[in-house]
């Protein structure tokens, strides 16, 4: 399912690097991803020069994520190319989850806790609705009216 | 909606100069439409309200909790104390409601692994804290996220005045826990999110490989924190007022095995920076000299203060410390009040936390029954 612009060269490993996601990690994700429903595109973005390290374990990550389920592709862009121009990605690593539809960003390797926030923004933005909010949330959030663009600073641990 | 939010997540190690410019280096902080909304954890529903609002807000109680005026019992504070004797409180047949103030979970939720509490040999603090509140929730409500302004008693009623509603009730449970003691230094505030963190293991990691971190503090804490960062590759300070560590030997022994530097006898005057940390100056007790300490992180862990404030309002005894006092039956001389947790201070652990929650819930239970004087109860 991977579609491959031009690759950065900092991305590319002739040695096959150890899994991030273990057997045990997958078993629980193909379990998590029964409740994909539509098709979910993640482009990622990478610069040579800037944050190699992680732009190897952004690719690796959102490859081995990717290959659970089928209903989840994977696109690889470089930054400074027509995509990251049209969705305006400048730091490498950048993820955007189903970007033709929805503006989701991980700008950043998501290890760690964000591990579950990427794995929910996947299944969120394959079913196209918010059931795993509270009800509380869910009223709240139909008022909204006016657009808001919310950032949040996090660490892996 | 999609079409009206967009959301993205900057992870600092790879974005530092982003969460240096925006003062984001403790995390997780949240900015809406460029605007700082929320530091640490947040309840969804004050989320939904700031975001509505394009500023932080509360937001209002939401008509799905059916939230009554009067209970028979409170609770302040959603750790592991208050959590526990809601569940004891509401199996008993105590009409309760618990209010946090902040996010559920208290301590318990900035603890990365917890490695000590019988029956999971290992558990991440914020899973324990999802289990914990879906069983609470099984028998009574919640309130989160509602700041308490006033706390008071009058005739046989407490009442409790929050941002999102008043409440009263026949008994209260404070188990409103502690938080990290500061220095009140003049550029402590000025770099908070700038580098001086209570958190190394929320905020250490900006610091791995190389980064320079003063740790302020000698006890088990501390040396934990400093531990934790030179394992992270940080290059690590440890500054301590007194001339030996007070930690546990473990700890003492691992500090002195990785060759961390200590500085012992010495304070911090400040911590100064333009718009980050930079360094920080000490003095050392026993010569009176000051010198510089250049670093990019200050971790300071000199203990933890009691949150008394609701104990003080209504006029409980406190006792050395801060620390609230309450008998072997968790009650406070002020009657049909109780405290629990690290509130009481003592060993300051999920154990007892949980030991004395159900304690001053039966102990509730007992004293509340036995003065119904109101009609039975439920």
């Amino acid at each position: 399912m991977d579609k491959q612009e031009k690759p950065d060269k900092s991305v590319d490993s002739s040695n096959p690097p150890k899994p991030i996601v273990t057997e045990e990690v997958r078993k629980d994700l193909k379990e998590n991803f029964q409740l994909l429903r539509e098709p979910v595109t993640i482009a990622v973005f990478t610069r040579e020069g800037q944050n190699d390290q992680y732009n190897r374990l952004a690719t690796q990550l959102i490859s081995e994520v990717a290959s659970v389920d089928e209903k989840i592709s994977v696109e690889f862009h470089p930054i400074g190319g027509d995509a990251a121009a049209k969705y305006r990605v400048e730091r490498s690593p950048t993820i955007l989850i189903a970007p033709e539809r929805y503006r989701i960003r991980f700008t950043g390797t998501p290890l760690g806790e964000e591990g579950r926030t990427l794995v929910l923004s996947i299944i969120l933005a394959s079913i196209a609705k918010a059931p795993m909010l509270s009800e509380g949330f869910s009223e709240t959030i139909l008022k909204l009216t006016e657009k808001r663009d919310v950032r949040v600073y996090v660490s892996p641990t | 909606m999609p079409e009206l939010v967009s959301a993205e997540i900057v992870e600092i190690y790879e974005n530092r100069d982003l969460a240096e410019e925006h003062g984001a280096m403790s995390v997780p902080k949240t900015f809406i439409n460029g605007k700082s909304t929320s530091e640490g954890l947040e309840p969804e529903e004050n989320f939904a309200a700031s975001l509505v609002k394009g500023e932080a807000d509360e937001g209002e109680v939401l008509p799905h909790l059916e939230l009554k005026e009067n209970y028979d019992l409170l609770i302040l504070g959603g750790g592991p104390a208050g959590l526990t004797a809601s569940i004891y409180a509401s199996r008993s047949g105590l009409d309760t409601l618990l209010i946090e103030q902040g996010t559920l979970g208290g301590q318990m939720s900035l603890t990365p692994l917890i490695e000590n509490y019988p029956g999971y040999p290992k558990i991440a603090g914020r899973t324990l804290v999802e289990m914990m509140v879906k069983q609470a929730l099984e028998y009574s409500p919640i309130l989160e996220g509602a700041t308490i302004n006033e706390v008071s008693r009058s005739g046989e009623r407490f009442k409790v005045v929050t941002t999102k509603g008043t409440f009263g009730a026949r008994g209260i449970i404070l188990a409103t826990g502690a938080t990290h003691r500061k220095l009140d230094l003049p550029g402590e505030d000025r770099l908070a999110g700038r580098g001086v963190s209570y958190c190394a293991t929320c905020d250490g990691y900006v610091f791995k490989d190389g980064g320079r971190v003063v740790v302020v503090g000698g006890g088990n804490s501390a040396l934990t924190d400093a531990i934790y960062l030179d394992g992270l590759g940080s290059v690590v300070t440890i500054v301590h007022r007194r001339d030996s560590l007070r930690a546990e030997k473990r700890l003492v022994d691992i500090v002195k095995d990785r060759g961390i530097n200590i500085i012992f006898n010495s304070i911090l005057l400040d911590i100064s920076g333009q718009k980050k940390v930079e360094k920080v100056t000490i003095e050392d007790l026993t010569t009176g000299g000051k010198s510089d300490i250049e670093c990019d992180g200050v971790f300071i862990s000199v203990g933890y203060a009691p949150n008394n404030q609701t104990a003080r309002e209504l006029g409980i005894t406190i006792g050395p410390g801060g620390y609230v006092e309450a008998d072997d039956r968790q009650k406070t001389n002020v009657p049909f009040a109780y405290a629990a947790g690290d509130l009481t201070g003592g060993v300051k652990q999920i154990t007892v936390a949980v030991g004395q929650g159900s304690v001053a819930a039966i102990t509730a239970f007992e004293e509340l029954s036995g003065s119904n004087l109101k009609g039975p109860l439920k």
